[in-house]
């Protein structure tokens, strides 16, 4: 790993796909990772921290976590753990080979972007706490940032609720101050990530690999499986280690600029990431959404990344 | 004697800053930090006139920038009471010393952690850091005695009919405040508009010759102007935020009930009213000391002693 690559922190809630996007994350060659904070969002924080931590010791790597925001800004607690199970792995059990940072994650990020002006780029694939108290309490946070990609929202559609997607619905308050903090920012959205499903004949050759990495990747999205019952599911949707994806290769999607703001009131549409696709609100754009995926060409980097574990 | 371990989180704001004189100049109390926040003016402006007041008192804490906005909403300033510095009126020295590279969040946070006494937070603007720190920091909690604040009002506003202006800059984190669980002495408008300092006693203080109440004096020949000029009715003017200071030293001055209260958020004409169940409507267990009264000439007294303490 080289200090010349682009300075990457990820802040997320460890969470099955969280847990697929770090690990292939981890596996790239060239990737700096300085570290990790963790959220509550998918299932507790108690949970989020160490899940983090587990993928990091089951990589190989020992990438530093920090423990992060607790509850959200102000909404209730809403969490999703029919879907990521109650430990959030699924019912997986992994080894923890080190322990959580004293320093809190907001000490972190602020720190971090404070002494690496416009080099960080943050990744964040669960509920936008943790960011938004790192703008709402350094006034030089934003501007120091260099880029923020996003897992989260969609200009159509939601997962959480009919309008909602699940990482905005977890705290809308938080998205509604990230997105109007002016940092240079990419939505990956359910727009691309609802299309970035992999299908179930990988997973099933990955639960029988040798390989402790890839079998457990394949245990870890074999434990969606009881949630596809009768809804005609075509594979797994990979919604994080898509964003990364994003990262590590832009050109896997296309994106089109837009202004888009959160619903933060109490009606039907909280947690709505409303996109003024006709340009009527008369605002600037403020991110750059993901509107169309390669799905081949994400799929292929997906896969050799996590069977690379096993050419090692 | 054990000195009141205390955080003053403040605006200054005139008032703001008597409170810190009247705190610095308190044997009682042992200030170990300074956080600035907006609201009376920008937070650029509210940090550097913390500065300002401590390098002039000598008084060498750590000093760290808070919040530049509220939670949710738009800042509201008030250069009518405070003027275009947030502190018009008395030449202030240039700051002496620098602040914290961290946010207020993170500094209070650290005193807090390296406490071994609880300690009480002393708000006297919008309650922006202190929510951001309980939600950041929740454990902390347990770190803090009470918060003796200045803000809301059981009846009444000064802002708008309904609410103090304090707790209307950011009414979401007065919500998160005052839902946290913690003991919260409100020096509210009920008792701040008792706490008046007419112009007679203004001259009292100059003629003490100490440094600070001179300072003090420069202070009030502002504030006491805006008063006569905007609100005649009140003879003088209203000392907010140096009632939640005075409180902890000498409680004795006050008249209290305990009552609860929550803050209306959502309202058109109510949001930031500090809703006090002065009939007990509500079955909410008291969550709030409300100060209702004070003995003024006896507050005046004390405050005269006290500046007469510092030179």
């Amino acid at each position: 790993m080289s200090d010349s690559g682009k300075k990457i922190i990820i802040d997320c809630d460890t969470g099955i796909d969280d847990a697929l996007a770090l690990l292939i994350a981890l596996q790239h060659p060239e990737w700096n990772i300085l570290g990790i904070t963790a959220v509550s969002g998918n299932v507790p924080l108690e949970h989020t921290v160490p899940n983090c931590i587990r993928i990091c010791t089951l990589a190989g790597k020992k990438i530093p976590v920090y423990a992060g925001s607790a509850k959200p800004l102000y909404c209730e607690q809403r969490m999703a753990e029919r879907v990521h199970g109650k430990d959030g792995l699924g019912g997986v059990k992994l080894p923890l080979g080190y322990t959580v940072e004293e320093e809190s994650a907001l000490s972190y990020l602020t720190g971090t972007v404070r002494e690496n002006p416009g080099e960080i780029e943050i990744i964040a694939i669960g509920p936008l706490t943790n960011i938004a108290l790192a703008i709402l309490t350094n006034p030089h946070f934003s501007e120091n940032v260099g880029h923020l990609t996003i897992m989260g929202g969609a200009i159509h559609g939601g997962n959480a609720t009919a309008s909602a997607e699940f990482n905005i619905w977890a705290d809308p308050e938080a998205a509604k101050i990230v997105f109007n903090a002016g940092i240079p920012m990419t939505m990956i959205g359910l727009d691309v990530t609802n299309q970035a499903i992999l299908g179930f004949d990988v997973v099933d050759r990955w639960k029988g690999s040798d390989n402790a990495v890839v079998r457990t990747a394949g245990e870890l999205l074999f434990s969606f499986h009881h949630l596809f019952d009768g809804i005609g599911a075509k594979g797994y949707a990979l919604h994080d280690p898509l964003t990364i994806a994003y990262v590590m290769d832009p050109t896997l999607v296309t994106t089109q600029d837009l202004y888009i703001d959160v619903e933060t009131k109490n009606t039907l549409a909280n947690g709505k990431t409303v996109a003024d696709e006709l340009h009527v609100t008369g605002n600037n754009p403020n991110v750059s959404a993901a509107v169309d995926l390669a799905i081949d060409k994400f799929l292929k980097l997906f896969v050799d990344a996590i069977e690379g574990y096993s050419k090692v | 004697m054990r000195k009141i371990p205390i955080i003053l989180d403040c605006d200054p704001g005139h008032d703001d800053a008597i409170a810190i004189i009247l705190a610095h100049a308190s044997p009682e109390i042992e200030i170990l930090g300074v956080t600035s926040v907006a609201g009376n003016q920008t937070v650029e402006k509210t940090t550097l006139n913390v500065q300002k007041i401590l390098t002039f008192l000598g008084l060498q804490v750590p000093v760290a920038k808070g919040c530049p906005k509220p939670l949710f909403r738009e800042l509201i300033i008030a250069p009518e009471v405070h003027g275009v510095t947030g502190l018009d009126g008395p030449d202030l020295p240039e700051p002496g010393f620098p602040i914290e590279d961290c946010s207020a969040v993170e500094l209070i946070a650290r005193i807090l952690r390296e406490s071994e006494r609880k300690v009480i937070l002393v708000p006297t603007g919008a309650l922006t850091n202190i929510a951001l720190l309980f939600i950041a920091y929740p454990e902390l909690k347990d770190k803090i005695e009470r918060i003796s604040l200045m803000g809301g009002a059981a009846e009444g506003g000064n802002w708008t009919p309904t609410a103090e202006f304090n707790i209307l800059v950011d009414p979401e984190a007065a919500d998160i405040v005052f839902k946290s669980g913690l003991l919260i002495t409100m020096a509210g408008l009920d008792v701040t508009h008792k706490a008046i300092i007419t112009r007679e006693d203004t001259e009292r203080f100059r003629n003490i010759g100490t440094k600070a109440a001179g300072l003090a004096a420069e202070l009030l020949d502002f504030f006491v102007t805006f008063h006569e000029e905007n609100f005649p009715q009140f003879g003088g003017s209203p000392l907010h935020d140096a009632c939640a200071v005075a409180w902890l030293i000498r409680p004795d001055l006050f008249t209290s009930v305990h009552k609860h209260v929550a803050i209306d958020t959502g309202g058109e004409l109510a949001a930031g009213c500090t809703v006090t169940d002065m009939r007990a409507f509500l079955s909410a267990k008291p969550n709030t000391e409300v100060l209702i009264d004070v003995k003024r000439q006896e507050f005046v007294d004390f405050l005269a002693e006290r500046f007469s303490l510092l030179d």
